[in-house]
């Protein structure tokens, strides 16, 4: 089933599961045509199976609650850091995928309908994005980058 | 005609300047304290003695760790090791082990707590 909105009773896995779709959806996957089945694009764990690149995943690195909203109340602001794994075969790749997913999740904040706003996800931040690549020519470039968002839980 | 005299204003200025003086002091001291006190940290993350896996084979990567202070008020703890990203954040054959990451998130209250003491003793 396809996540809308995140909400309070499961705010982490609909946030992963949420952005694990929007990326889905929005940013072309370079190997559209030739992925083969059963092969995915984006995926909400690090493979432990053999895949083919370039791959996104979209996991959780940690959560924290910065306040409570008041004393006489049970709700609580809630920040939330994902990350963002692009896996690439090269370079080119891995910073072209980055700034897709980069600009696609700036400029989904304010649609109307859909967008991260709509959908409980509030205060979007990028907090780091940190190059690890493999060695030798084919060795896989990756760019880890940590985005940041609030969500208010009540 | 009537006054208002106010006594005392060198001395409060000369007890200002002393404690400001000291409170920076205290700070850069306890951000000194709090780095060693991370650079520890991740040594037991590397070596297995936090819920990290252990990441110690020959002990390069556990005995490069170190503490630097670019600025009075900052320091920083990392390693000159080249496997050391591969080692923190994965690669497409090696689980990610978070070694500085963890600690940061798991210590984070601690150290602010620890630098606010130091703070609050000097005043």
């Amino acid at each position: 089933m396809a996540i809308t909105s995140v909400s309070t009773s499961t705010f982490l896995a609909d946030t992963i599961n949420l952005i694990r779709d929007k990326i889905k959806n929005n940013v072309v996957d370079p190997l559209v045509a030739t992925r083969p089945s059963g092969q995915r694009f984006c995926l909400t764990a690090y493979p432990k199976n053999p895949v083919i690149y370039p791959i996104v995943t979209v996991i959780d690195r940690g959560i924290q609650q910065p306040q409570r909203l008041g004393m006489g109340s049970e709700s609580t602001s809630i920040n939330m850091d994902i990350e963002i794994r692009i896996w690439a075969r090269n370079v080119a790749e891995r910073d072209e995928l980055f700034d897709e997913v980069y600009n696609f999740l700036r400029e989904d904040q304010h649609d109307d309908d859909t967008g991260l706003i709509a959908s409980n996800l509030n205060g979007f931040q990028l907090l780091s994005a940190i190059n690890v690549s493999e060695d030798g020519e084919n060795g896989i470039k990756s760019k880890v980058c940590e985005y940041r968002f609030l969500f208010i839980c009540e | 005609m009537p006054a208002i005299v106010i006594q005392g204003v060198a001395a409060t200025s000369a007890f200002l300047a002393k404690t400001s003086h000291d409170i920076l002091v205290s700070t850069e001291k306890a951000i000194t304290e709090a780095g060693l006190f991370i650079k520890a940290e991740v040594v037991e993350s590397i070596a297995g003695n936090r819920a990290e896996p252990k990441s110690v084979d020959t002990g390069r990567f556990k005995n490069s760790i170190a503490t630097t202070k670019p600025s009075p008020m900052t320091a920083k703890v990392e390693t000159n090791v080249d496997y050391a990203d591969i080692l923190e954040y994965g690669s497409s054959s090696r689980q990610p082990r978070h070694h500085f990451t963890n600690t940061a998130e798991r210590n984070q209250i601690k150290v602010k707590d620890f630098v606010t003491a130091k703070v609050k003793k000097a005043i």
